[in-house]
């Protein structure tokens, strides 16, 4: 494949991920917002703010409680939301991957930041025993 | 007065009393953290893949690994929270693992001295802070696993948003 070819397939692709990620996004958000209203309800400030803080607590919590407090549809576009999330988190990490390669401006910068490191390492004193 | 209270509320002590979350909690984090071993977002960052900004939690995963592996610096580095974290991970166990007995028990101390030293709250408030801060880069950014969307557009605006996201 020529290189000007698998660019254009990866923004191809971006430009796909990126819609999708959009869509995913609002749909984790709306989902977040909705349990994190019932936590703060529920379970008072602090463990709202836990679950702002660490959104697994907010999310396991919600399943836990969602019979009880009727989240059940909104845990089930929760999870779909975070499985697409992951897949898409493996198909826009590859299509990167081809736009940072076709791109010259990354990889110049990608250069200098090699040769940084490289030029820091040997600054740097040998362990002493 | 009253805008404050519901925040001094005694929140560990509730959170030892979820058995059941905590026992998930414990088995969701090892999966994610054998996932992170392995090279596989299993939980990704929505908000830092969208604004390429970290959210309050972000970098903890990382600073998870470096404690578990003696590197404290690096730790405090990636969230300075992280040995706190340790701390309400280690009460979380207790909660899932005690006899109901001992974990009631446990928790009745914890609320006791919450209410008393109102230290937690004073935690989240700090950590709402720090957040904060991090965002606004007064506080080391840990580096996103890839380009968020926002850098993104940007590239395929021709804004130079890599060049941006790599400096």
């Amino acid at each position: 494949m020529e290189p000007t070819s698998t660019a254009a397939a990866a923004t191809g692709v971006g430009l796909a991920s990126l819609a999708a990620f959009g869509v995913i996004f609002i749909i984790n958000l709306v989902c977040w917002i909705k349990v994190l209203i019932a936590l703060f309800k529920k379970e008072g400030a602090g463990l709202g703010i836990l679950g702002i803080l660490c959104s697994i607590y907010a999310y396991i919590w919600g399943w836990m409680k969602s019979t009880e407090l009727g989240l059940k549809k909104t845990m089930v576009w929760w999870t779909i939301a975070i499985l697409a999330s992951i897949v898409l988190s493996f198909v826009s990490s590859a299509a990167m991957v081809g736009v940072m390669a076709s791109n010259p401006e990354f990889q110049k910068a990608m250069q200098e930041a090699q040769e940084k490191a490289q030029q820091l390492q040997q600054e740097q004193p040998a362990p002493q025993q | 007065m009253r805008l404050i209270r519901p925040f001094l509320r005694p929140w560990l002590a509730m959170l030892i009393r979820q058995r059941a979350v905590c026992r998930a909690l414990l088995l969701m984090l090892a999966v994610i953290g054998a996932g992170y071993l392995l090279g596989l977002p299993l939980w990704p960052c929505v908000f830092a893949d969208v604004t390429g900004l970290p959210c309050p939690g972000c970098g903890m995963t990382r600073a998870a690994s470096a404690l578990l592996r003696g590197e404290w610096a690096e730790a405090w580095r990636f969230h300075p929270f992280a040995f706190a974290f340790a701390v309400i991970g280690l009460f979380a166990a207790a909660g899932a693992m005690l006899p109901r007995a001992s974990a009631g028990a446990l928790a009745a101390k914890v609320e006791a001295w919450e209410v008393k030293s109102r230290l937690t709250a004073i935690f989240l408030a700090v950590l709402l802070i720090f957040s904060l801060m991090r965002v606004l880069g007064f506080w080391y950014q840990p580096p996103l696993s890839r380009p968020s969307l926002f850098f993104l557009i940007q590239e395929m605006q021709g804004g130079g948003g890599l060049r941006h996201q790599t400096e």
